[in-house]
């Protein structure tokens, strides 16, 4: 075997955040080998990105420093304790990293040409090259921009020449598709696996979806709480998990090819109350077969019983679990589908444009079409999802469905009452100063009069989301992303709605929660009879939450589509040229 | 670019026009009467008379600011009550002593600054440079002028600090006395009128310098927290390189803003210094007209002031676009 | 069910972390502001002597019976620069506090509403902001006739737009977050909508400009009372009382340096509790 690029031992991270100092990396020891790529998967907040950081020595130093033990080793060249001046001429030729959100990551005040100059030697042939190897083929436009006059995608695709242009011994790319639509994931990961196989670059893959690191892959490690669960190659893994929490990772995954008749297999209700101590497993709470020595000794790594990798787990010899308990739940969805109700929502050749800048003060603003004449229709009890790239005008659609904005032309009719929204960002959609009973009873406020008659309709309407009633007295910064989720739902169904309009509800999480928060969607909707619209960029998520699928391209529908239809044969181009963007673990495994 | 030259020039006119109508409308509200100002205390009223004929005060309010603006866009300011000249002839003869005054400060106020950015880089104590700075930062102009008058003139007595020059003789053809000396073959004359205008040119500069600097100082704090920053610091390169291409220029548009904010409070302070100074500049002839309630003089420095201030907030716009590329102007 | 996991932001925890982020300096400049508050209303209350009279002989140093000695007429400086303390910190804090509320309603209105209202309002805005305001105070004021309350009447109607302007895109910002447009899909009213969902989250950023624009306000008070156009001769203001006494400042530095210093320490603690609420508010 060849000599690994990077070899990490034992390394922890402790960091200072608001003066508390917490232990962000416990013990992680895996190594890197040239040409590899290892995907690095966890939920947010399992150290994922203080890895990455580590790895560049460049851990954020908030007031105190960030204490670092153990060894990262990067072609030979110890990390850990090294001066700055050697760190800096790490970063400069042996690792480099494509960050997550390539909107704010390039200096808006350089061209193009100019950061790519700076960042590694080299010339004007090597910069157009490196930018037309990354996929962008109008390489001299680009290298002549400013970075606002460039898409998300192309700034990403910026980032990973800049990278490439240093021909580094280890890339470290942080979710760098998840601000971005399929279309442009796809291409990118293609880029990405370019690399690796060209080049030799050894790389490690942060992401939280399952289905990416299988596109990308060839080892996985699943961290959980700052600690290693499991490594091995993804393949192995996802066939014969050996740690309970990869076990529920890989369970919850969902695909084209999901059983979309009854709810996602999920784990994470799974949680007990109880303290966890840093001499025990740190998943212990969340554990279907925890025992009591499980609560008071760390498990070690050691060799898997399946598989060629490493598991930190006392009780991996009983993987996999025979049934899991969520598993007698799934039963499939009841009632029929509606199909002939009411309408709830009726667009009739919808037209909208947004005015871009102007550049002359007497012109009249120059339009561009967000929408061009759409028609849709939605029945009381059905589900449809609209589907798009980024730009194809899905947002702007479901905006004027709200009512937020106003369409140019165009019928729009909804039943009463209002619609309600549930939308991509549960945190920034809940309003910071006020309780979270306040803000779900605002919904009754002109009808229900009687303050103890809301309070506890509100207790009621968190039951019905999966909350705890006594959270109404909370501020949205107490709760977790998935609480945040959950109350969100609650205060579109305290006053049951007609219709339910969901902006990219999922995009932002990872795969459990994304899984519970789509049972739930598809769980209130039966039960309470609503319309729902359902905007998404993930064609998987689509065909699980909707009946009819809509496609929309360039602010107009191309394809209408009932749900189980998605892989027909006829689909057109831009459904297909989806469908092929989708990545998916299942259909690796099947290869 | 000429677009928005030709409508800064637009804009420049309706400030004109919008200034002189407000200080035209607080005349008509104000119960004293203008020409009884003009005549003196003890004219008869026959000659008050005369002079509201004279100076056309029986018009309405309206027509009096349509008989304004045809005289002033003649070329004709009227004439100051206190000195008896035309207020055109007063303006220019004070204008040289101020334009010299600030460009001095300007020049001053931007080595200032550069030497207070390079101490902020030094990484020097930065919790005690932070407080330094606030106080600086609150030091009334009224109290700094006063200081640097007792200390370095009085006490020290290292440099003047009264007038433009102790040659009394000298008359100078530009009105910069720095210039003049050097042209009429006295350098001494350029010497001393230097040391004339370093107290009051630093009295200026100092605030100016310490208000661009903090602001600068907040937005690079803010700049280097940027997520390019750290793919600048993720591509290896070093901390110095960082900061001046990458931050300051990112930084530099709330300073630039700043500096247009400032730029209006900056009259005020020219006032104060003048008078303690007793520079014989606009600023010591506007806080003279103050006390006879001298509109015409009031009236046509304002004039004056207005067209620095708008040059100026020009020359800051076309600077916020050359930094930032994402500003059009 | 799932219940809250970190319940641990409870308020003395929330009360220690602001005081960590005041820090030493911002608590000294809060301290300062109250006692300047305190000392302001109590004024001359807090000496026996007049400060208008003649009571001892003129130009006395500094001595236990006249703390700060006596000025060119024979009058208490003490008591003199107190009540100089008190109307420029009254007159300050009141045109601050007169722009704070009518700037942040018109700020809020303009820009919660949008369209053509916000168009209109804010060209206005733009209009004042564009003007050199402390030169056309100055000359309304000497148009005017002098006066501390004309100074204020004059300050104040240049003070305002700032404020707008800082409300409306704070607004601006805020009604285009998420959480903003969840309220309006629930149907919450327009008034209810700008008082409860706008308002609060464009407090912190305005309660910051304003503190640190007291000093800015104190500084132009100054300024014209220095040139004359504050209260006649024998009342007690910081920056005439320098003006008039400047003849002395040779010989007898203290007259006119007293009363300028009083105003550098309200400019200074105003500023070091702007910059302690900043850091609290802002989180930096």
């Amino acid at each position: 075997m060849v000599d690994p690029v990077l070899t990490v031992a034992r390394l922890g991270v402790v960091l200072a955040r608001n003066g508390e100092r917490h232990r962000v990396l416990d013990e992680i020891s895996f190594a890197v080998a040239p040409g590899e790529i290892l995907a690095v998967v966890g939920e947010s907040g399992a150290g994922k990105s203080t890895l990455g950081a580590a790895i560049q020595g460049l851990l954020p130093n908030d007031g105190s420093a960030p204490e670092v033990s153990g060894s990262i080793r990067l072609a030979g060249l110890e990390i850990v304790g090294s001066p700055p001046q050697l760190l800096r001429s790490a970063r400069r030729s042996l690792v480099r990293a494509v960050p997550q959100d390539p909107m704010g990551a390039l200096n808006p005040t350089m061209t193009i040409r100019r950061q790519l100059h700076e960042s590694a030697d080299g010339d004007e042939a090597l910069i157009l090259d490196s930018l037309r190897r990354a996929g962008l083929s109008d390489e001299r436009r680009i290298a002549r921009a400013h970075p606002h006059r460039l898409s998300g995608g192309e700034r990403q695709r910026v980032l990973i020449a800049m990278a490439m242009m240093a021909r580094p011994k280890l890339l470290i790319a942080d979710e760098p598709t998840t601000a971005l639509d399929v279309t442009t994931q796809a291409q990118l990961l293609q880029i990405v696996r370019d690399l690796a196989r060209e080049e030799q670059t050894a790389i490690i893959y942060i992401t939280h979806d399952l289905n990416v690191a299988a596109a990308v892959a060839d080892r996985v490690m699943v961290l959980f709480g700052g600690r290693m669960a499991e490594i091995g190659t993804l393949r192995q893994v996802a066939r014969s998990p050996q740690h309970p929490y990869s076990a529920s990772l890989f369970a919850a995954r969902y695909d084209l090819n999901t059983d979309r008749s009854r709810p996602l297999p999920t784990q994470r209700a799974a949680f007990r109350h109880g303290e966890t101590s840093d001499r025990g497993c740190g998943y212990v709470l969340h554990c279907q077969i925890a025992r009591t020595d499980c609560s008071s000794i760390r498990p070690r790594e050691r060799r898997a019983r399946a598989h060629s990798g490493l598991v930190a787990c006392h009780r991996s010899d009983e993987m996999p679990l025979p049934t899991l308990p969520v598993a007698a739940s799934r039963e499939a969805w009841t009632g029929e589908e509606v199909t002939d109700g009411p309408v709830a929502l009726q667009l009739m050749d919808v037209h909208k444009h947004f005015p871009a800048n102007r550049q002359r003060v007497w012109e009249s603003p120059r339009l561009i079409p967000a929408l061009r004449g759409v028609n849709l229709s939605i029945s009381l009890g059905q589900s449809v999802a609209v589907v798009g790239e980024s730009g194809s005008g899905k947002s702007t659609l479901l905006k004027i469905a709200a009512g937020l904005i106003a369409a140019d032309s165009g019928r729009v009719s909804c039943l009463d009452p209002r619609p309600q929204v549930i939308f991509q960002d549960p945190v920034s959609a809940l309003t910071p100063w006020l309780s979270i009973g306040d803000q779900i009873g605002e919904r009754m406020r002109p009808r229900v009069t009687s303050a103890a008659e809301r309070r506890r309709r509100v207790g009621e309407a968190l039951q019905h989301a999966g909350l705890d009633p006594s959270l109404m007295h909370a501020l949205p910064s107490e709760l977790s992303v998935g609480q945040c989720q959950r109350a969100i739902v609650a205060r579109a169904v305290v006053v049951p709605p007609k219709l339910l309009l969901c902006d990219e509800p999922i995009s932002a999480m990872d795969v459990p929660l994304a899984a519970a928060t789509l049972n739930l969607l598809n769980d209130l909707r039966r039960r309470l009879g609503l319309a729902m619209l359902f905007v998404t960029h993930d064609l998987a998520a689509a065909r699980i939450v909707a009946d009819r699928i809509v496609v929309l391209n360039k602010g107009a529908v191309v394809e209408e589509f009932e749900a189980d239809m998605l892989q027909s044969p006829f689909r057109g181009a831009v459904t297909r040229a989806l469908i092929e963007a989708c990545p998916s673990l299942d259909a690796m495994l099947a290869r | 670019m000429a677009l928005y030259l030709a409508k800064r020039a637009c804009g420049l006119a309706i400030v004109l026009m919008v200034m002189s109508f407000i200080v035209f409308l607080l005349q008509s509200v104000i119960p004293s009467d203008p020409a009884r100002a003009m005549a003196g205390p003890y004219a008869p009223s026959s000659t008050i008379e005369t002079v509201r004929e004279e100076f056309g005060l029986n018009d309405p309010i309206a027509v009096q600011y349509g008989h304004f603006l045809v005289r002033v866009s003649a070329g004709d300011l009227g004439k100051s009550v206190r000195t008896r000249q035309p207020v055109g002839d007063d303006l220019l003869r004070y204008l040289p002593a101020t334009l010299e005054l600030i460009l001095v400060s300007t020049i001053l106020a931007m080595g200032l600054a550069f030497s207070l950015i390079l101490l902020l880089l030094s990484g020097a104590r930065s919790q005690v440079l932070r407080h330094v700075f606030i106080a600086l930062g609150s030091t009334p102009i009224i109290l700094l002028a006063v200081l640097l008058a007792y200390v370095f003139w009085f006490s020290l007595a290292w440099l003047p600090g009264s007038g433009r020059l102790q040659f009394r003789d000298f008359v100078g053809t530009t009105g910069f006395y720095v210039i003049d000396g050097l042209l009429a073959g006295r350098p001494n004359v350029s010497v001393d009128a230097l040391a004339h205008l370093t107290l009051p040119a630093m009295a200026l500069a100092l605030p100016f310098a310490v208000a661009v600097v903090r602001s600068l100082a907040g937005s690079l704090h803010d700049v280097m927290r940027q997520p390019y920053i750290r793919t600048a610091r993720g591509n290896g390169l070093s901390e110095a390189a960082i900061v001046l291409r990458h931050g300051i220029r990112n930084a530099a548009s709330a300073p630039l803003a700043m500096t247009g904010l400032q730029i209006r409070l900056l009259f005020g302070n020219l006032l104060v210094v003048e008078t303690v100074f007793g520079w014989p500049g606009l600023g010591l002839y506007m806080t003279q007209s103050f006390a006879t309630a001298d509109l015409p003089a009031i009236l046509g420095v304002s004039m004056v002031f207005g067209t620095i201030y708008i040059l100026v907030s020009i020359a800051v716009e076309i600077a916020q676009s050359l930094a930032d590329p994402r500003i059009e102007l | 069910m799932i219940r809250g996991m970190n319940g641990q932001t409870n308020s003395p925890a929330r009360l220690y972390e602001g005081l960590r982020l005041i820090g030493w300096s911002g608590s000294v400049g809060i301290v300062g502001v109250l006692l300047i508050t305190i000392v302001a209303m109590l004024a001359t209350r807090l000496t026996p002597h007049d400060p208008y009279a003649r009571i001892a002989e003129a130009y006395l140093p500094p001595s236990e019976t006249h703390w700060f000695g006596t000025d060119e007429v024979g009058r208490d400086l003490f008591a003199r620069v107190l009540v100089g303390v008190q109307s420029t910190w009254l007159a300050s804090l009141s045109v601050i506090i007169f722009s704070l509320v009518l700037g942040s309603l018109i700020g809020l209105i303009s820009g919660a509403t949008g369209g053509k209202v916000d168009f209109l309002v804010q060209r206005i805005v733009d209009l004042f902001l564009v003007l050199p305001s402390t030169m056309i105070a100055l000359a309304a004021v000497a148009v005017l006739g002098p006066g501390l309350l004309n100074s204020i009447i004059a300050l104040a109607i240049f003070w305002w737009p700032w404020y707008a302007r800082v409300s409306r895109d704070e607004i601006r910002r805020l009604y285009a977050r998420p959480h903003v447009e969840a309220a309006r899909a629930a149907g919450v009213p327009g008034p209810r909508l700008m008082l409860r969902y706008l308002l609060p989250g464009a407090v912190p950023s305005l309660i910051i400009a304003a503190t640190l624009d007291v000093s800015n306000m104190i500084m132009a008070l100054s300024v014209m009372s220095f040139l004359g156009l504050g209260q006649p001769a024998p009342s007690a203001e910081l920056g005439a009382m320098t003006a008039r006494s400047l003849d002395s400042l040779t010989v007898f530095w203290w007259i006119p340096m007293l009363p300028a210093v009083a105003l550098f320490f309200l400019c200074f603690f105003s500023n070091l509790a702007g910059d302690g609420l900043r850091s609290v508010l802002k989180g930096t």
